[in-house]
């Protein structure tokens, strides 16, 4: 792509909770690149890892989870692990904000919806609660609720889910953040409330020119909204690729596997869905093989014993040991 | 993450021996004994002054010493445990048997019935515990009988509101339904398949309650309102103990202790024994 | 008073916030009211028949052994006993509304007047009390749910489990021993009304407000605690972290709010324990307040005073319990609005 440094360059970054049964690995070297005006889908079934690492960027995890030292989260080249409270604190909402699964739960219900975007702002950006309040209205309009002036006196429970997501995504960006993380941001939501949340999400990122990182287990979403889509399987980003080869050369058996399992317009009626047998696992530290190998047809035997290390494709990399044919 | 910490969530029942189920059950038994056995062990009666040893100290002669009057605090304090344990367990009996009939009918009838017991348990409520207590005892004579059950009124309502609470979806139930359609009397549906099903909820409330109870009984004995002296009582010998607060504190400590360590006991148990039983009910309703 | 804007359009029609002519919240008051009255018509019933449920005549309780008829006679006379009970629960029901509650045959003082004077002690102990228990139980209550599973957790959970079992006349014995004669710190009685020296005042009610607040305070702080903790572990706590927002603001402005609500109610519940625990600590303190004075009645055997006090102590909980389910019902904007279940 670009030779720029990127916005966000995750390095090698792995993570590890203690568990009674042993430490469980979340994280397994994770490294990706984010491009200021690209969108990266994150694409993974639950229990994925997906949230753990969007949550990890920011560090909002319990402070049980055990960072791998040499692990990095650059951020404009910036090191976010190294970050005191203090700092963290002037990155999060400021240059990274975040939109969570379920507007339901993602305010409080009993502050206004007023405050709850104004703080924010008045922490970050030292102004005002005039000003504060002058810019929520102007947000609230951006992100299409109307008579926005009511909404802000108004609790969450008065508004409808898709509207509460849209006040939700007015918070996120209120401070301009460079980066955007969409924790899977349309789950919670009707499905024709879903398109209108995705398309608002992708306007304010093409007219702010921010970096967006959409979290999604829909590949379908990813495939319409994102530029490049990274894979994720139990901890492990399994296979990373620009949004169109993704889709038409997956090259790990995983990839295309839950490509198989999206249904299509050209299926005929009542044909099953394949779906991938077994269930996902987690994988424990220290434990070797390739984490998909208990459900992949395509296993051979280094598949159970050794972790496939990354390989480089045209445009990404995969991790797989018996890859799918490259065009 | 939720679903991580999930799919590894049942790895984690390890069984291991607990002393806080260990030491406050070993506490009651030993207060249960003291109380059952005091009048065969080798002490004074609680009444027999001994004027050569007033005020004194624990010694192999008075095993807690002895009081302004020369009386052996331990004879009392286990003659006391009588009247704790007595009031404490036969009152909440009492709240049982008429709370959860109260709860029951309410539960099953609506309209004036239900109206007239809710509010007359509100009625109840009205007063603060305490408060009613005291009236009711000062009304009813002070014995062991009438504190029992001033302190049994008392509890009626909370005995109420929860078989209440546990009845109403029960008999929202299919085999509430079943029995109804059998031809069952509202007599026998509430008593032979509504309440079998909240027996445990029942007795882990009667269970917590008696320390409640103890504590009234204490205040009541206390204030001199409660179980007439010379018979020992814990809260009357904490307050007899009050004038020789500065030269003996442990006439009204060791009673005190005596009150402190069963109460906390109960309450830990009770607070297992809830946790136990609405895991098992939990799953029912 | 008939809204025909109301009778002409139906529930469903009044779209979102625009609710119905009578809206929930009143609706709920005047359904509440007619409770309130019923059980304040049971309580004030029951307090009058308490003294027909003495064994015995009333008048005996006033007469030596062998008296002759005459003088029973002329007590029952003086007591109202010879007219027909219904005549007489009208007659004592409507001098209470009136603020008479007769006089006390034992002292002869008058019932009313002897409660106003000792009112202000009780309802001074009462209100000091619940702020020491708010100031006890706010910081740790919130520390140890911001904590929770920690060491400081433990300790604080501990304490408030052992607090808890220890009965007012407990508390009120060692806080004596401990603060006023072993540390000498304190008096353990000797009253000082507020006019006469509002810092002695409150020196005064110091302990015995700590008394009842030590009983008080592990209640709160058990609730605020476990409130705290799940509240902290709701999604929009991760949105204001990553909103930016400190741990000092988030627990402030996020988490202590909702707890705020449950804690107001269970204050209310609590009032009634309050109120027995100031029966307890007005005599171990020798306060001249109205607990005080309800145990020399019973004491006394002056059935008078008692019947009066508890009819005080009654309206006023209920009375009390109602502001506070009010106060609830406005304060926490998830229940003030027709939310749709």
């Amino acid at each position: 792509m670009n030779a720029a440094v990127p916005l966000l360059a995750i390095e090698h970054l792995s993570l590890a909770f203690p568990t009674p049964a042993g430490e469980v690995l979340a994280l397994d070297d994770i490294c990706l690149d984010l491009h200021r005006g690209r969108t990266l889908g994150l694409v993974g079934e639950s229990g994925s890892g997906k949230s753990v690492l969007s949550r990890a960027i920011l560090r909002l995890l319990p402070p049980s989870a055990q960072w791998s030292p040499d692990g990095h989260v650059r951020f404009h080249g910036e090191d976010l692990l190294g970050l005191g409270r203090k700092g963290m604190q002037q990155i999060r909402g400021r240059r990274i904000a975040m939109i969570f699964q379920d507007p339901m739960t993602a305010l409080n219900p009993v502050r206004t919806l007023g405050a709850q975007l104004m703080e924010g702002m008045c922490l970050h950006l030292g102004i005002g609660r005039r000003e504060a309040e002058q810019r929520a209205l102007d947000l609230l309009k951006q992100v299409g609720i109307p008579s926005p002036a009511s909404r802000m006196n108004q609790f969450p429970h008065e508004l409808s889910g898709g509207m509460r997501q849209r006040v939700v995504i007015a918070m996120a960006i209120a401070c301009e953040p460079d980066l955007l993380i969409a924790d899977e941001p349309t789950t919670a939501l009707d499905v024709t409330v879903q398109a209108e949340i995705l398309d608002l999400l992708k306007a304010l990122q093409a007219q702010r020119r921010m970096a967006m990182l959409l979290i999604t287990h829909d590949l379908g979403v990813a495939a319409g909204y994102c530029d490049d889509i990274a894979v994720m399987y139990a901890g492990q980003l399994v296979e990373m690729a620009d949004t169109g080869s993704l889709f038409r050369h997956p090259r790990m058996p995983y990839t295309r596997a839950l490509m198989d399992s999206i249904p299509r317009m050209e299926d005929e009626p009542h044909s099953t869905l394949t779906s991938i047998p077994g269930r996902p696992t987690v994988r424990m530290a220290g434990q070797a093989g390739c984490p998909f190998a208990g459900r992949c047809s395509r296993r051979r035997s280094e598949c159970l014993s050794e972790t496939p290390p990354p390989t480089r494709s045209r445009d990404g990399f995969f991790r797989c040991h018996n890859p799918l044919e490259a065009p | 993450m939720t679903a991580l910490t999930e799919q590894v969530g049942h790895l984690s029942t390890l069984s291991r021996p607990d002393w806080r189920l260990v030491l406050p059950v070993g506490w009651l038994a030993l207060v249960f004994l003291a109380a059952l056995t005091v009048d065969w062990l080798p002490v004074p009666t609680p009444t027999d002054m001994d004027f050569m040893a007033v005020e004194t100290l624990p010694s192999a002669e008075h095993w807690l010493g002895t009081d302004q009057d020369g009386r052996d605090i331990f004879s009392r304090v286990a003659h006391g445990a009588r009247v704790s344990l007595v009031v404490g367990f036969l009152a909440p009996l009492v709240g049982l048997f008429f709370g959860t009939l109260l709860g029951l009918l309410s539960a099953w009838y609506g309209g004036i019935a239900r109206t007239s017991i809710l509010v007359a348990l509100d009625a109840i409520l009205a007063f603060p515990g305490l408060v009613l207590a005291m009236a009711l005892t000062a009304i009813l004579g002070a014995s062991v009988g009438s504190v029992t059950l001033a302190l049994g009124v008392l509890a009626i309502p909370s005995f109420a509101r929860i078989s209440r609470a546990r009845a109403l979806p029960l008999i929202q139930r299919e085999f509430v339904l079943a029995a109804k359609t059998a031809g069952a009397g509202d007599a026998w549906i509430l008593l032979r398949e509504v309440l079998p099903n909240m027996v445990m909820t029942l007795v882990t409330y009667t269970l917590t309650i008696v320390s409640v109870m103890i504590v009234i009984e204490g205040a009541l004995s206390f204030l001199g309102v409660g179980v007439p002296p010379p018979a020992p009582s814990w809260g009357g010998m904490i307050s007899e103990g009050r004038s020789a607060l500065e030269r003996a504190p442990h006439i009204s400590l060791i009673p005190a202790a005596a009150m402190f360590f069963t109460v906390l006991s109960l309450n830990v148990l009770g607070d297992r024994l809830r946790r136990r039983a609405e895991a098992r009910e939990g799953g029912l309703s | 008073m008939q809204g025909k804007v109301a009778s002409a359009h139906p529930r469903h029609t009044a779209a979102g916030r625009c609710g119905p002519a009578m809206p929930p919240l009143a609706r709920r008051f005047v359904r509440r009211l007619m409770h309130l009255l019923a059980v304040l018509a049971i309580v004030s019933v029951a307090t009058f028949l308490m003294l027909e449920l003495l064994p015995g005549n009333l008048a005996d309780s006033f007469l030596h052994e062998n008296a002759s008829e005459a003088e029973v006679a002329a007590i029952e006379r003086d007591l109202g006993l010879d007219k027909p009970l219904v005549e007489r629960f009208m007659d004592w029901a409507g001098n209470a509304l009136r603020g008479d509650l007769g006089e006390s045959p034992v002292s002869g003082e008058p019932i009313s007047a002897a409660i106003a004077e000792r009112l202000p002690v009780t309802l001074q102990l009462l209100l000091y009390a619940q702020l020491l228990s708010l100031a006890i139980a706010l910081p740790l209550g919130i520390l140890a749910g911001y904590r929770e599973g920690s060491t400081l957790d433990r300790v604080i959970s501990g304490g408030a489990l052992g607090s808890l079992a220890m009965p007012h006349f407990v508390w009120g014995i060692l806080l004596i021993l401990l603060l006023s004669i072993w540390l000498d710190w304190l008096p353990a009685t000797g009253y000082v009304p507020f006019l006469e020296s509002p810092p002695g005042n409150l020196m005064s009610l110091f302990l015995p407000a700590l008394t009842l607040a030590m009983v008080e305070a592990p209640v709160y702080l058990r609730l605020l605690r476990s409130d705290v903790a799940s509240t902290l572990r709701e999604d929009y706590i991760v949105v204001a972290r990553a909103k930016g927002l400190g741990d000092r603001q988030i627990l402030l402005r996020h988490a202590l709010r909702p707890s705020s609500f449950t804690l107001i109610t269970l204050m209310g519940i609590n009032i009634g324990n309050l109120i027995g625990g100031s029966v307890i600590v007005e005599s171990l303190f020798a306060l001249p307040g109205v607990g005080r004075y309800l145990v020399e009645g019973v004491i006394r055997r002056d059935f008078f005073t008692v019947q009066g006090v508890v009819l005080v102590i009654a309206v006023a909980f209920v009375l009390v319990n109602l502001l506070v389910d009010l106060a609830y019902n406005l304060l926490d904007p998830r229940l003030s609005h027709d939310s749709a279940h």
